[in-house]
């Protein structure tokens, strides 16, 4: 095992993905959350299957290989988090599912980086209003909470991050090594509510929040 | 301003999130961390695995390094092994003053000979016009210094004549071809000039 793993690397550059995951499995995963979600998550990530056609399209689109990547990482997080909110219905394919969300959030990125100045969405053959309403960078209102975050302490960080993604307490528990469930809850109720404080002071946050109702 | 509009104020500016649903923020905020932290974690596994791929990549180098250089010493105690095997079965020709009518250099060596200085009489050797037994003693010399392929050459270019010197000669050659050739089988032509002394000697080497 070992010495085919060395091989695959010296020779091949290959990822070392051994289980393969059905696109159930993947979607239950993001559901489930937790360190479920978070293979399913990786799975999507670095399987060839989901990875190489996308990071193709956008190469041909005219991104380089780090932009290419770089988007990947977005388009992944976003395809989980549309699953997560009961957005993605379950489609004959999830990587045709991907390829259409990985085109709005190629627009956005143009925009965003100002590449074009005016894009047009009919030019992509693109003409899904749900995934368009949820691939507008909120990049602003999303800073501002980071740099809130920064404020509380890397302990709390930890712990949030977690949650978010939606990790039982025992689950938290065992990885960042608190005495107990209890305690851990308790940490993450205290956290939260300090990140929430830190928050409902500031005006832009408050107006940018409002827009994001 | 009275002091109850002071004070609501107060609150109001304290917290601008009051008129926003608390559960719904708390949502939008899990929302936004969410994205962040699997973001984080995409970033790390792909460290992650470029770090790995790195420590296979040089692990396998290492392997293949370390291999190669057991084989390397594999080769190297295999050509030692048949040195010192061609050394235990090669003695230097006893040289004595020559009875005949021409007179060889290497007469006047005797000594150095017999003391081992065989670099120093090779040097007084580099001369033209050397009898056949100053050339059989020359590539001697080349043999007892190491320079197996001067003694070879020098073997080849000439045409020994006396029967005795032949034979000598032929055994060298196969001491030679046998430290410097692969297989037995290519060294079966040489070991069939051999006389029978030699072919005894040399039953191990082809065994």
């Amino acid at each position: 095992m070992l010495l085919k793993k060395l091989i695959l690397a010296l020779f091949f550059n290959k990822n070392m993905h051994t289980r393969i995951l059905t696109e159930a499995e993947i979607y239950q995963g993001l559901l489930q959350g937790g360190r479920r979600h978070d293979e399913s998550l990786s799975y999507i990530y670095s399987s060839k299957d989901f990875k190489k056609p996308i990071e193709r399209w956008l190469i041909a689109k005219g991104l380089t290989k780090e932009e290419a990547s770089e988007l990947w990482t977005d388009i992944v997080v976003q395809f989980s988090s549309l699953v997560r909110n009961g957005k993605y219905e379950e489609q004959n394919s999830m990587v045709g599912y991907i390829k259409n969300l990985s085109g709005y959030m190629f627009l956005n990125y143009l925009r965003s980086k100002k590449k074009h100045s005016v894009v047009e969405i009919k030019e992509y053959g693109l003409e899904e209003p749900t995934l368009e309403n949820h691939t507008i960078y909120s990049s602003e209102l999303k800073n501002l909470l980071y740099t809130r975050m920064e404020q509380i302490g890397k302990g709390c960080k930890e712990i949030l991050k977690l949650w978010s993604r939606d990790y039982s307490m025992d689950e938290i528990k065992d990885k960042l090594g608190v005495i107990s469930v209890e305690a851990t809850r308790k940490r993450k109720h205290i956290c939260l509510k300090k990140l929430l404080s830190e928050v409902e002071g500031d005006e832009s946050f408050a107006n940018l929040l409002r827009d994001y109702y | 301003m009275n002091p109850l509009q002071i004070s609501l104020g107060i609150i109001i500016n304290c917290n601008l999130l009051f008129d926003l649903d608390p559960q719904k923020n708390t949502n939008i905020i899990k929302e936004l961390l969410y994205q962040q932290s699997s973001k984080e974690f995409l970033v790390s596994l792909d460290r992650k695995k470029k770090k790995r791929l790195f420590i296979y990549r040089m692990a396998a180098m290492l392997t293949l390094l370390l291999l190669a250089l057991v084989g390397t010493k594999m080769l190297n105690t295999q050509t030692e092994d048949k040195h010192l095997i061609a050394e235990s079965l090669y003695t230097f020709p006893k040289v004595t003053k020559s009875r005949g009518v021409v007179a060889n250099l290497s007469d006047q060596y005797i000594n150095e000979l017999m003391n081992k200085e065989y670099n120093t009489v090779l040097q007084k050797l580099k001369v033209d016009a050397l009898s056949e037994q100053d050339l059989y003693i020359k590539a001697n010399l080349y043999y007892a210094v190491d320079s197996l392929q001067e003694a070879l050459n020098l073997i080849n270019q000439n045409s020994w004549q006396d029967a005795y010197v032949q034979d000598e000669i032929n055994w060298l050659t196969f001491l030679i071809k046998y430290q410097t050739l692969e297989s037995k089988a290519e060294l079966s032509p040489y070991y069939i000039k051999l006389t029978d002394v030699y072919k005894e000697k040399a039953k191990d080497i082809m065994e």
